[in-house]
């Protein structure tokens, strides 16, 4: 349906807010199923340019649709300027498919991508008209469910969402839709669908568990009530050849930030850089078969359109066949102009062959990751790449007509000394230096851009336990990088510190600072991840108006015996494991990839002692 | 564009909430729409190579369109009536092509658009809006990038008639001199400001060419 006749004030609201396309829905493979017994809406907590970027939503919100009795729509946070027409205009947050308040459906779903966007998952709530705090929520109000990375560590939204979905969702999705739909058939209390579902396995209600703390504000106690699990093993899906994956999707009418078709090549990483939350919970590897990739590729750059696909995965040099891959996809592609891009190619596996071939579609930039300017830095987080390797690549790369690269690297990293800092400047004139001798065409000028962000401890890495750099360190830090960074053909761009402060706060947080993002949604937080929109002053407000320290959360560092708000989750990694690195990268030691040696993790307990590292 | 290709007009609606999506997302939506149709539209040989669309006459974001104009390139043998039935189940919703053919005239001839404005309060409000609308000067504030100033504009229109709902404006719409219906809008707020004509919706309708009588197809 049209959903300015839904909703006729559009007609005049869209005219006044930027970029209107984001709100009319009705884009091409846009799901319309019929009445099912079971509606979920999928919520995307961030702009519709961003959420329409994301392939796990996609996948998801596909699966749900393939179930029988389920249908699902999406929705996306409005911006700013759109909230405020809305609110003025007495208009719920409503779905893109049939313009349906939030508060109609059975269940919401939120993925949860990034800490930055927790005022938005309650902003959203209460504009499509449901209570944001799950306790004070009625029997005839939706369940709130979220997934994604951020549920690894989801205390800090413990008081809004009835449940977290834990690790992968293609198959634990559906079996939890299949119990509200049983549940709501034979109508029982939602009370009792969550005590079912916390039996389903990676499913973790928050309201079945109490958490005690210290006089110091640390973790005493996480008791489990009426049954729940003690601790709630993530989901994987074993099969990744079988698993389900949609044959269309939803292609958006007006451009998203990675506007493309895409295709997982495998799942985990090998390589297990330490501060590297998705390289140790995305684990054990599997991967998808070279003749999957194919057909679903094809499927999706013929079922959509788009000019480009992508292929994903945490590392995409290190999947075996990714050549043979490329060439095959290309005999199809070609023909008809779409491009493929490869993120995430490491400087040491990285094959300048394989890049010109793609570039004959579509040109694209090259960009690596040292991380870390001086090699002992770079074993202290388990970069297992040499400056060597990454002037190999790049001198490749200027013989074979790149004329640029882009290098990324953080900063504020554990054990980080200011000659670890300078050795960022000083591969950036290696870099330069290298292009003076190896580019094939130098009439153009070299650009070279290398981009800091600052450090973010995260659960469930060796790092986690690890204290952030304060503010003025990081700052100190930049402007040292930004006078011993000269030549003009080097850029320097940084990350905003603040934004990574709070970033720092949620990874690591705990339930207590549920009460403070409400208070900071009330006094006008939105998109805290955007830093026009971050009113960090305002958090900080907050924060101390609860009597809470910034710092507890941000620069502490945690001790080894201490019950980590995320002790309930089970992600396969164990604790051993990840201290074990911790002392490890404190010495400086780096470990072999799993290719090498298996270093047992215990994430293939997962799947039944099951890990593809080949 | 080396081959021989054979210029073809599509002619496509754009209504409902659809008509706020901008110029430069519904070339790209139609690109892609072509290329789901597999429908040979020639490409560009550009840095990022896509399906060359020309949209001659650009329809302001919030306004509807019944009889829009696209232009692709297709190989000599393609049939171009079979375009609607190919495109339109991979369309979003609110587009849709009703009819495609091989150019005869070029789009340059195009001097002039019919717009529909529909009022609050309907004809009768249309009936007076047409009666206002033929005064003559017209002057409303005409904003450019860098001023904004007193322009006559009605050199710039053609005839108006009201409607059931409204009226109906045939306007300047080339390269040289082109109208923005939303000026006929600001006119009347200007003229009779006690009035408080609303413009519920625009929607652009037939071309003209130079002589405002022969639709231009």
């Amino acid at each position: 349906m049209d959903l300015i006749e839904k909703y006729p004030r559009l007609a005049e609201i869209l005219p006044s807010v930027e970029k209107p396309a984001r709100y009319i829905g009705g884009e091409y493979g846009s799901p319309v199923k019929e009445e099912a017994e079971l509606s979920l809406v999928f919520c995307f907590p961030d702009t519709y340019e961003i959420g329409m970027s994301h392939l796990g939503m996609r996948i998801l919100v596909g699966l749900y649709n393939d179930t029988d009795g389920v249908r699902c729509e999406r929705a996306y946070a409005p911006w700013v300027d759109m909230e405020a027409k809305m609110r003025e205009n007495g208009i719920p947050l409503y779905s893109l498919e049939t313009g349906t308040p939030l508060r109609d459906f059975d269940a919401v779903c939120f993925t949860l991508q990034y800490e930055l966007c927790y005022t938005n998952v309650v902003n959203m709530l209460d504009l499509g008209g449901i209570h944001p705090l799950a306790a004070e929520r009625g029997e005839d109000e939706p369940v709130v469910i979220g997934g994604g990375p951020c549920t690894f560590n989801a205390e800090p939204l413990a008081d809004f969402f009835d449940i977290f979905i834990i690790g992968e969702g293609e198959e634990v999705n559906r079996e939890l839709a299949l119990l509200e739909l049983a549940c709501k058939k034979e109508g029982v209390s939602k009370k009792e669908f969550l005590r079912r579902a916390s039996r389903l396995g990676g499913v973790y209600v928050p309201s079945l568990y109490e958490i005690g703390y210290h006089p110091d504000g640390t973790l005493a106690s996480i008791t489990p009530r009426d049954g729940a699990p003690e601790k709630v093993t993530k989901r994987i899906v074993s099969d990744l050849d079988h698993m389900y994956f949609p044959k269309s999707f939803t292609v958006p009418t007006t451009e998203a930030i990675h506007d493309r078709a895409m295709v997982e090549l495998f799942r985990g990483c090998i390589r297990g850089c330490r501060f590297c939350q998705a390289g140790h919970t995305w684990r054990p590897l599997r991967r998808k078969k070279p003749e999957t990739v194919l057909r679903q590729a094809k499927e999706h750059i013929s079922y959509s359109g788009c000019e480009e696909i992508n292929l994903l995965s945490l590392s995409s040099s290190d999947y075996r066949d990714l050549e043979t891959l490329c060439d095959e996809l290309l005999t199809y592609s070609e023909p008809k102009g779409v491009g493929i891009s490869l993120p995430s190619l490491r400087a040491d596996s990285f094959s300048v062959e394989l890049l010109e071939k793609l570039q004959r579609v579509k040109k694209s930039g090259l960009t690596f990751a040292p991380e870390a300017g001086s090699q002992r830095l770079r074993d202290v987080i388990n970069k297992n790449i040499t400056e060597e390797a990454i002037l190999n690549a790049c001198g490749m790369a200027f013989a074979a007509g790149w004329n640029g690269v882009k290098l990324y690297f953080m900063m504020g990293l554990p054990t980080e000394t200011y000659e670890d800092l300078k050795g960022i400047a000083e591969m950036s004139d290696h870099v330069l230096y290298t292009w003076r001798k190896t580019a094939a065409n130098k009439n153009r000028g070299a650009k070279i851009t290398v981009s800091t962000s600052s450090f973010v401890p995260k659960p469930f890495t060796p790092f986690q336990w690890a204290a952030q750099d304060t503010e003025s360190m990081l700052r100190d830090k930049i402007s040292f990088l930004r006078d011993n960074i000269h030549a003009k053909s080097v850029t320097y761009s940084w990350h905003e510190p603040k934004v990574s402060k709070l970033e720092s706060v949620f990874a690591r947080g705990d339930r207590k600072l549920g009460a403070v993002i409400y208070e900071a949604w009330k006094r006008g937080c939105r998109f805290d991840g955007w830093d026009e929109q971050m009113k960090f002053d305002v958090w900080m407000a907050a924060l101390s108006d609860l009597s809470l320290d910034f710092d507890f959360y941000a620069t502490r560092a945690r001790g080894e015996e201490e019950i980590l708000p995320w002790d309930m989750i089970d992600v396969g990694v164990t604790k051993t494991y990840l201290l074990a690195g911790w002392h490890d990268a404190l010495r400086g030691i780096p470990w072999p990839d799993c290719r090498q040696k298996c270093s047992n993790c215990g994430a293939r307990r997962l799947n039944n002692g099951v890990c593809v590292t080949d | 564009m080396e081959e021989e290709k054979i210029k073809t007009r599509i002619r496509f609606q754009k209504i409902g909430a659809a008509a706020f999506i901008s110029h430069l997302d519904l070339m790209r939506t139609l690109g892609r729409a072509l290329s789901r149709a597999e429908i040979p539209a020639a490409k560009t040989n550009g840095f990022n190579p896509h399906a060359y669309i020309s949209i001659p006459c650009a329809l302001s974001l919030g306004y509807e369109g019944t009889r829009e104009m696209a232009e692709i390139g297709l190989p000599p043998g393609f049939d171009p009536a079979s375009i609607p039935e190919r495109i339109n189940p991979v369309l979003p919703r609110g587009i849709s092509v009703t009819e495609a053919y091989p150019i005869q005239r070029k789009s340059a001839e195009i001097a002039f658009a019919e717009y529909d404005l529909l009022l609050e309060g309907g004809g009768e409000k249309g009936a007076r809006a047409s009666a206002l609308l033929s005064t003559r000067p017209l002057v409303v504030m005409k904003k450019s990038k860098r001023r904004e100033e007193e322009t006559d504009i009605a050199p710039l229109i053609r005839r108006v008639e009201p409607t059931g709902q409204g009226f109906r404006a045939v306007v300047a719409c080339s390269a040289s001199e082109n109208l923005n219906p939303r000026l006929l809008g600001d006119a009347l707020k200007k003229l009779a400001p006690e009035e408080e004509f609303r413009v519920r919706l625009t929607r652009r309708g037939r071309f003209f060419d130079q002589s405002g009588e022969e639709e231009f197809r």
